[in-house]
């Protein structure tokens, strides 16, 4: 490769002396995502190909498609794949809104704002996968203080199943999920709502915006990009996030609340199975990516049109 | 009037969504001062019988002193590794231009669709070729390899916002680009390498499953390892997972209070601008 | 790439280098006993780790109290306890085989097969069958010790699991006192069970069912109490036919049965129970009727109420039409690894904890029934809560299976199907025939047929 590329061009288009220098800066973090993160896929993909069960490790061999179509194949498949949709779309919807709607509220400072918005934001430090064993509690169909408080204020006659049902448990689940996401988007979309500047918001109050004119108008226009990211960098996020399943219910009953990535949890913790546990995840490695691709195309086709 | 409804509604909403944050956590706080024959009464509220007993017996039955201390260790080294190789590797896609840079930037950004889940079988057999099975090298190791895509984006997005000038006059003082990247953008960088640092720590800090895969000995679990071990195969102990709970909520919650402003600044920078 | 390939090359080196040792020394006898005369000095300390199934507050400290014990009167040698959470305990034991890091593993469920299998348990008969330890065994430990043929050990025991009926006596005598009274005398059969459905409050059912992990062991109960004691010394085969009891039609009512009390008299939550659900079901009262092993004892006495207190009581399980019942007694033990580096401190260390007293305060500690002599005639292990193993020992019509065939590899893949099996059956997308038959076709095909 020409070594003439790799130039330090500033601004003003001068060219500096030290040519390979971004890539020995770069050098570190390049090493530890090789070795750490793409030789793991790499050996994934190999052994998705294999028989590779640890508890049979005698009999390890390659076996083509086997655990792909086996994963096809699973009985559980088509209820995991629509309780994975649903599971990151719903869990989103709230996530987003609530956590924008807050934003909002929480732009203009008042009294204990910042204290208020210290507490809020405790979710995001916890482990999902106790918070998965916390809200487990609450959520017991016997014992939960959830149910109790429900039966106590007469808003049920009966116990509700939560997480004997599987309907019901992945209610709770996803609940779960966006008691621990919102945090997420009111950081983030507050940093971008102070990003905005006063001046355009008072230009557009000039011009008659109401409030509501001035949030769809001059606001979410503004910070677009934030949100475009944000949102896509949730979605993997979510759809990589076993933590709080595997806390409450293990994928039960009936693997009903499993969701691709706590079963893939399960495939390597618990059935020791590599081989499918690999295919499995490559396999979501793949989706994910297509859906990125997809998601930053269409977001950007969107843009190019508005601009005409 | 509306002026009125509207503080009214801003504020009830607030409100809920408060209760609705705490609630797990006091739930929680409740719990864990049970008495042992108490816990599974639906409902309790503080009173004379309140006990410590389930916090003693983190200390004395379980020997959480050293789970913490581990943690520490973990979490403190993880993340300042991470934020040194993010620094070097956010300075280098801040601040040059160079053929293949968006092709880098693509390797970091996939990392982020990979389901951590899957490197654990691979990166299990790598660590014991190596003989780093059950030691928390390994696992700093792995953090920081976990890590480095998303910090070195985000560092990036901050560096971005300072003015090259700033190193740039660095450089004519007879700085080279690694001094100037350490003396002179280390200290204006700080709310931003604060955010990145507090993220990756309480990323270490809560990390369940490769910690699971990779220690064996109590000497060397970590405190989320450890807290597992309340999930038995006979009895869920809950008293003692909730005093757990109480525990180890403290550094984290601790950091992100005081780094609140930190956080939202240091962020959105990264983020916005990445 | 340079580093990469001069890592590549060295790793073929080494490769090379330890494929010429091994070829080497294999001929000559001496290296291949070194495993077995090792000897720790200062310089060369020695390490022995072992790794629990079990781990919990009861026993874990007890084994590293006995660790620091044997340090010193050993020197030079470490022992390293590890005692992962339960719920990770067989993955963390496979790895650990598979690693070659550990010396002593507690193989429980399906592991021990599959060590065996993969040959990464060694025979310490030899040198076992010379130590005090060994000299304290019962009969019935030392049969158990050598499950897998005389004079070899693959796992010396440390415990016996024996399931019995833990019963909350109030709830039930409020609405199926006559059930409660064949609790009591020990004549209750499975169908009572169900029966007893009578006594389901709003809030509390009649049976402990385990509906989540391990489900089909509930299952195993009660088919097998159909067929006694038409059963093999293992316990999955019929003897007059020869063939694995799926097949016989006894155990079609006995799996419709099972059904029937899980959907009548069984709290719907218990769907989601593994093993600490049912328990806690038990002591919060959701369920008042709780099959499971003797450790669980301690857990309703400490979070529940005192056996005093006459709040519950323990009862055998319940019988089959012919008024038999069949239980595995096989329980837990410790085996070398064939990896083991100094096999013979690693069997060192557990002559240590199988001679007395240290088994004995372990057995106690921990809640399992004991494997030695001077234990078994322990008092302790007769009154109580205990009383009813020693009423189960002395029931010729419960039959003591000895663990041969959850002992085969096949049981492993077993378990992970008839549990997927049991979840399709409560869903209803199974029926239990063609459950039975599955079941009946992996015996029969899967395994070794031991009755042939």
């Amino acid at each position: 490769m020409a070594a003439s590329v790799h130039k330090l061009v500033r601004k003003d288009g001068k060219k500096a002396q030290n040519i390979l220098a971004p890539l020995w800066f770069l050098l570190p973090a390049l090493i530890m995502v090789a070795i750490f993160i793409y030789y793991p896929v790499l050996a994934t993909a190999n052994m998705s190909f294999k028989n590779y069960k640890l508890f049979d490790q005698s009999n390890i061999f390659y076996n083509g498609f086997e655990n792909f179509r086996g994963i096809f194949k699973d009985l559980a498949f088509r209820r995991i794949l629509q309780n994975t949709v649903l599971w990151v779309t719903v869990s989103l919807f709230f996530q987003f809104f609530i956590g924008f709607g807050l934003a909002l509220y929480l732009k203009s400072k008042f009294k204990f704002s910042g204290l208020y918005q210290g507490i809020i934001f405790i979710p995001w430090a916890l482990s999902g996968f106790l918070m998965g064993l916390v809200w487990k509690w609450i959520f017991d169909d016997n014992l939960g203080v959830l149910n109790d408080l429900m039966l106590k204020l007469g808003l049920i006659e009966t116990p509700i199943p939560w997480l004997s049902n599987a309907n019901w448990a992945m209610a709770a689940v996803i609940i779960a999920n966006i008691w621990y996401g919102v945090t997420f988007f009111v950081i983030m979309i507050l940093a971008a709502l102070q990003g905005v500047p006063n001046e355009i918001l008072e230009a557009a109050e000039l011009d008659g915006c109401g409030k509501a004119k001035s949030l769809f108008l001059v606001i979410i226009p503004f910070i677009r990009p934030t949100l475009i990211l944000i949102i896509l960098l949730r979605i993997i996020w979510i759809t990589n996030f076993p933590d709080i399943i595997f806390g409450m219910t293990s994928g039960g009953p009936n693997q009903q609340t499993h969701i691709l990535s706590s079963w893939l949890v399960q495939k390597i913790t618990y059935d020791q199975d590599w081989g499918s546990g690999s295919a499995l995840g490559l396999m979501m490695l793949g989706v994910l990516f297509v859906f990125t691709i997809f998601y930053l195309l269409a977001t950007r086709l969107e843009k190019e049109s508005e601009g005409n | 009037m509306f002026k009125t409804l509207g503080k009214a509604t801003k504020f009830s909403v607030l409100a809920i969504w408060l209760v609705f944050t705490i609630f797990p956590l006091y739930w929680m706080f409740l719990t864990s001062i049970r008495p042992v024959r108490e816990v599974t009464k639906k409902f309790y509220y503080p009173h004379a019988n309140s006990t410590l007993d389930s916090y003693r017996t983190l200390f004395n039955q379980y020997a959480f002193g050293t789970y913490i201390k581990n943690s520490f260790i973990v979490s403190f080294a993880a993340s300042a590794f991470v934020i040194f190789i993010g620094m070097l590797g956010a300075y280098a896609l801040a601040r040059y231009k160079f053929k293949g840079k968006a092709q880098i930037m693509l390797v970091f950004l996939v990392t982020q669709m990979i389901p951590g889940l899957i490197a654990l079988a691979p990166l299990y057999l790598l660590l014991s070729k190596v003989h780093l099975l059950n030691t928390l090298i390994a696992l700093i190791f792995c953090y920081v390899g976990g890590m480095v895509p998303f910090a070195t984006i985000m560092l990036r997005g901050f560096l971005q916002r300072i003015p090259p000038e700033l190193d740039e006059a660095a450089l004519i003082d007879g700085c080279n680009r690694f001094t100037a990247l350490f003396r002179v953008v280390f200290p204006v960088a700080l709310p931003g390498i604060a955010a990145t640092f507090i993220f990756a720590f309480v990323q270490c800090w809560n990390e369940l499953f490769l910690a699971m895969v990779l220690i064996d000995s109590d000497a060397n679990k970590t405190f989320p390892v450890a807290e597992r071990s309340f999930v038995g195969a006979y009895y869920i102990e809950w008293g003692g997972l909730a005093a757990s709970v109480m525990i180890g909520i403290i550094p984290t919650v601790v950091m992100f209070g005081l780094m609140s402003k930190f956080m939202i600044s240091g962020l959105s920078a990264g983020i916005v601008k990445g | 790439m340079i580093k990469q390939l001069a890592t590549r090359k060295s790793i073929a080196t080494v490769t090379v280098v330890a494929l010429a040792i091994s070829v080497l020394t294999m001929g000559t006898s001496s290296a291949a006993d070194a495993t077995w005369n090792c000897t720790p000095t200062k310089a060369k300390p020695v390490t022995v780790r072992l790794i629990e199934f079990f781990a919990g507050p009861a026993r874990t400290p007890l084994l590293n109290a006995y660790a620091r014990q044997f340090e010193a009167k050993n020197p030079n040698v470490k022992v390293e306890i590890i005692s992962p959470s339960q719920a990770d305990s067989a993955a963390k034991i496979t790895q650990l085989l598979q690693a070659k890091n550990v010396d002593i593993v507690e193989p429980a469920g399906a592991i021990m097969g599959q060590a065996m299998s993969a040959k990464q348990l060694a025979n310490i008969y030899p040198y076992f069958s010379k130590t005090k330890g060994w000299a304290g065994l019962t009969d019935y430990s030392k049969f158990q010790a050598e499950l897998y043929g005389k004079n070899t050990t693959y796992m010396v025991p440390n415990g016996y699991y024996v399931k019995a009926a833990f019963v909350r006596p109030a709830p039930i005598a409020a609405g199926a006192p006559d059930v409660l009274a064949k609790i009591k005398k020990g004549t209750a059969t499975w169908a009572d069970i169900l029966a007893a459905k009578s006594s389901n409050t709003a809030t509390s059912s009649m049976y402990a069912m385990r509906g989540a992990r391990a489900s089909f062991t509930q299952a195993i109960f009660i088919i097998r109490a159909y067929n006694a004691p038409d059963l093999n010394s293992g316990g999955y085969w019929n003897k007059s036919t020869k063939t694995s009891m799926f097949n016989s039609a006894k155990s079609k009512d006995a799996l419709d049965l099972m059904m029937k009390i899980w959907k009548e008299a069984s709290p719907a939550a218990s769907v989601a129970w593994g093993y600490p659900e049912m328990v806690q079901g038990f002591v919060d009262g959701t369920a008042n009727y709780l099959i499971q092993d003797n450790e669980v004892i301690q857990i309703v006495d400490e979070k529940y109420a005192p056996f005093d207190s006459g709040k519950w009581f323990m009862a055998q399980m319940p019988k089959g039409p012919t008024g038999y019942a069949a239980q595995d007694v096989s329980g837990g033990g410790w085996s070398v690894a064939q990896s083991s580096k100094c096999k013979n401190i690693a069997t060192n260390f557990l002559d240590f904890i199988t001679t007395d007293p240290q088994h004995s305060s372990f057995a106690r500690a921990y809640g399992v029934g004991p494997v030695t002599k001077t234990a078994a005639s322990d008092p302790f292990f007769k009154t109580g809560a205990w009383a009813i193993y020693d009423k189960i020992g002395k029931d010729p019509k419960e039959l003591k299976l000895d663990g041969s065939d959850v002992a085969q590899v096949c049981y492993g893949e077993f378990f992970t199907q008839a549990d997927k099996d049991m979840q399709a059956m409560y869903a209803g997308s199974l029926s239990t025939t063609d459950a039975l038959k599955q079941w009946a076709t992996f015996w029969d095909t899967k395994c070794i047929n031991p009755v042939k």
